[in-house]
């Protein structure tokens, strides 16, 4: 057991996970040996699952050991299960309520499920237990970051560095502020050295590729709307958004005449917006494709969803100008479904859940179909009334896929 | 699909085809899923109840259950039912020593090796005669005890060894390796490496020094898993006629306190004095960790003694060199990294094509393969390390094996077969590259990882 303590100290899971077995074989009824499996097993993607079948083996064995439910409710959380989490985290803190790691993990599972407030509570109960829970005073500034309280935020990273300079979950934090203020360039130095740190360190990385993004001022306030919007809660967020549909169309019908013209800027102004907070990714991502850094830094998937998502829209606003200037309705036409097909494609490829990948690249291949039939409508006028069926068909698939995006189960 | 489940699956096709049923328990205990290797091996003794290798498992099954007693037991019912076989005596001798009856499991060792087709087991060999009477093989390849005017070369340095081991926690093989690099296929460019930073200086010592420069020193071996780091460290031995240690970390670690740092110490004794030698620490990352991250723990002192073992701080190192090899570089303290202790660094990529073919070669010897064609395999599993081509191998196997006995005939592999094999396995290389490239975009102070992004063709 101590080989395979020593051994995950030093972050060799898998032979680690050796050593514990072996140990298990001969002590099948160790909790703490379980446990330490589980914790293995839980670092490996693929193998979740089976990390929770063994702590809930350590359970079956140790049912008060509050570290064992701390621990299941990390694991349900990475499992993205974080209702069963809270219920196990809550398990932990009642077994256990002196437990600055069981209040952590209430906090864990409370950020999955975006009750900041509550995740914020739990947050400073664990450091009221232990001031020097780094994962604690990380999940505070996170929970911070969500209810957009900035300044306050701020000052806690502040507090945080100052205790431990080199943390790199702190320094990708202080990047997350920065890019929070606006400041890009901040953001990005923080978030280098939190990679210099920990290169494998997953919210860094992210947080690095946001503030290339937010080089450009379009990019940054669309940053500003998604910082605004995620301190709301999921429901008030449908809300805003349903109101602002609302809102625009009321607009739309409200100015008429020769007031008409402001009503339509509005309506497509709304429609742009609209579009551009479901392409911002893959557009913003084509943009990177260009800088030699930031290029490595994006997975191949990412890549792809540029190319794909970045190219569609650029090349469909493209047509769509081009086809105005020209007077040229076939390429006008093109250019709608261009940017159509921009709309699934942006929940298809980087999708995490499989549901949504298929459905939206159910949608995607539903819109290529339509493409495809427009371009030979142009050759063979017979097929044109089923293009046109097909264009209709396509545009209801791009609106439907603005609204179905928003359910958590199908976007992760 | 895992080893395990193409086996199940082959079962479930022959439900009674004993060789493969002991093939799948064997597999089961190999990994840990008792349960079903106990439901196999009954069933190969509901089928042959006089089966020797299912009586076996199901021995080795209770011993690996923590019920060593109960093991003894079985096993000596096997004995009794088997006389003239020598695996089971052999068993029952480390079962035997397991339990503290050493005198006994001597007995029953003795009296398998006088059997024939008895292979000596090494390990348990240095166990029972610790401090006692060595043994060694003679012409015909039995055991016998050694006189003082029989012991050869070999002989006196596997004593050095025994004394050395008097420690139950240190287990190393002192060797002189014949594999060069000749014998290693491909990597030109590591083999060069090793020859201009390691071999011509340790050949031309007086040149060296009259630059002032040191011999020997450490150099470490990084690479994704099952590249060849540990046959290149070998074949470097091979190449200066040195002494070769092989130390792996369960040779070092101990659970009582100040223990790892004394077989550590030892080892160095050892090599220093066979000397040339050539200490290789393999997944020296576990020995060598960043001290940051261990905190508090033991190891840190570990750590400590490694470094001043390396720097020769109470003993003279010239003639030693220390070769680590690691998987995960990024994990090793930045003190091993100084010049004297693993000053200088080699990545280690995947074999190249011309080293596929070698291995894709060697790999098919021994097995119904019906014209290969290495070339084409060799092209078909780029960035596939040694092991993935014969996981690759592997998969060929069970799919003809499944369908060798669905026809009860012997079914060849075709390079067909084993194409599609590697067109179905993802190489484990790409999951190291994947975190390689993070730390070689991110981390890489000094220049450290640049191999890594040369390797992968990316220019910052």
């Amino acid at each position: 057991m101590q080989q395979g303590d020593h051994l995950l100290q030093c972050k060799r899971y898998r032979d680690a996970e050796r050593h514990y077995r072996q140990a298990l074989a001969s002590m099948p009824e160790n909790g703490t040996l379980l446990n330490r499996l589980a914790i293995c097993l839980a670092q490996a993607s693929g193998r979740r699952q089976e990390a929770l079948e063994t702590i809930d083996r350590a359970i079956g064995v140790e049912a008060n050991e509050g570290d064992h439910w701390a621990l299941k409710a990390l694991i349900l959380c990475d499992l993205r299960r974080p209702m069963e989490g809270l219920a196990a985290a809550d398990q932990a803190v009642r077994l256990n309520p002196a437990s600055s790691y069981a209040h952590t993990t209430r906090a864990t599972a409370l950020l999955f499920l975006q009750r900041w407030t509550d995740a914020e509570r739990s947050a400073r109960l664990a450091l009221s237990i232990d001031p020097d829970d780094r994962a604690a005073s990380n999940l505070l500034s996170q929970s911070l970051q969500h209810q957009n309280r900035i300044s306050e935020n701020a000052e806690q990273i502040a507090y945080m560095l100052s205790r431990d300079p080199e943390n790199p979950d702190t320094l990708a934090r202080a990047g997350w502020n920065s890019l929070q203020r606006g400041e890009s360039t901040k953001a990005e130095h923080f978030f280098r050295e939190a990679l210099r740190l920990d290169p494998e360190n997953r919210d860094a990385r992210a947080g690095m590729l946001e503030s290339f993004r937010a080089r450009s001022i379009v990019y940054r306030w669309y940053l500003h709307w998604c910082f605004f919007l995620t301190s709301f809660s999921p429901r008030a967020r449908w809300f805003i958004v349903l109101g602002m549909v609302i809102l625009a169309n009321a607009m739309g019908e409200l100015f008429t005449g020769p007031y008409r013209v402001i009503g339509l800027g509005i309506l497509g102004f709304y429609f742009l917006f609209a579009l551009w907070s479901h392409v911002a990714r893959g557009v913003g991502n084509l943009m990177l494709l260009f800088d030699r850094f930031a290029r490595c830094a994006l997975i191949p998937r990412e890549k792809v969803e540029a190319v794909a998502v970045g190219g569609t829209v650029v090349g469909g606003i493209g047509l769509l100008i081009g086809g105005f200037g020209c007077g040229n309705m076939d390429a006008v036409i093109f250019g709608m479904l261009a940017i159509a097909a921009a709309f699934p494609l942006a929940h298809t490829i980087t999708n995490d859940s499989s549901a949504g990948r298929w459905l939206f690249g159910s949608f995607s291949v539903v819109i290529a179909v339509a493409i495809f039939l427009k371009i030979v409508a142009v050759f063979v006028p017979a097929v044109n009334e089923a293009s046109g069926s097909a264009f209709a068909i396509a545009i209801l698939l791009a609106v439907a896929t603005s609204w179905l995006a928003g359910f958590n189960g199908l976007r992760s | 699909m895992s080893n395990l489940d193409s086996l199940r699956e082959a079962v479930r096709q022959s439900p009674s085809n004993v060789p493969l049923l002991l093939l799948y328990g064997q597999a089961c205990l190999d990994e840990y899923a008792y349960d079903e290797a106990r439901v196999t091996f009954k069933q190969v003794l509901d089928i042959q109840p006089a089966n020797l290798e299912g009586s076996l498992g199901l021995a080795k099954l209770l011993h690996l259950s923590g019920k060593t007693s109960e093991a003894v037991v079985r096993t000596e019912v096997i004995v009794e039912s088997h006389p003239q076989t020598a695996a089971p005596r052999i068993f029952l001798a480390r079962l035997l020593l397991t339990e503290g009856q050493r005198r006994e499991a001597r007995q029953h060792y003795e009296a398998a090796l006088k059997l024939a087709g008895a292979t000596p087991d090494k390990a348990l060999e240095r166990e029972l005669y610790e401090g006692g009477e060595p043994m060694a093989q003679t012409a015909d390849g039995r055991a016998a005890p050694v006189s003082a005017a029989e012991e050869t070369e070999e002989a006196e340095r596997a004593k050095a060894l025994r004394q050395f081991s008097n420690d139950p926690g240190v287990d190393a093989e002192l060797e002189r390796p014949k594999v060069t690099f000749a014998d290693v296929g491909g990597n030109d460019h590591v083999k060069e490496e090793i020859r201009m930073k390691i071999i011509y200086p340790m050949q031309n010592p007086d040149l060296f020094r009259a630059y002032g420069k040191k011999i020997g020193g450490g150099m470490l071996l990084y690479g994704p898993p099952g590249c060849g780091k540990t046959l290149i460290s070998r074949a470097t031995a091979g190449e200066i006629k040195a002494n070769f240690i092989s130390i792996g970390i369960h040779q070092i670690l101990d659970m009582w306190i100040g223990s790892s740092e004394k077989n550590l110490h030892e080892v160095f004794e050892l090599a220093r004095s066979n000397s040339p030698t050539v200490l290789f620490f393999d997944e020296v990352d576990a020995l060598a960790a960043d001290r940051t991250d261990l905190k508090r723990s033991a190891g840190r002192a570990l750590i400590n003694v490694f470094l001043a073992e390396m720097d020769g701080t109470n003993a003279n190192n010239d003639g030693l060199l220390i070769l680590g090899a690691t998987n995960a570089p990024w994990h090793i303290d930045s003190a091993f990294r100084r010049e004297g202790r693993f000053g200088r660094v080699l990545f280690v990529p995947p074999p190249d094509e011309t080293a596929r073919i070698a291995i894709i070669e060697v790999m098919a010897h021994g097995k119904p393969v019906a014209g290969l064609d290495a070339k084409t395999l060799a092209k078909a599993t780029k960035d596939f390390s040694g092991a993935d081509l014969k996981a690759v191998f592997d998969l060929a196997t069970e799919q003809c094996l499944a369908a060798a006995m669905k026809k009860g005939e012997v079914v060849p592999i075709t390079t067909k077969d084993l194409v599609a094999a590697a067109k179905s396995f993802r190489p484990t290389t790409k999951a190291w590259f994947e975190s390689a490239k993070n730390y070689a975009l991110y981390a890489n102070q000094g220049g450290f990882y640049d191999d890594i992004l040369k390797y992968l063709g990316i220019k910052l």
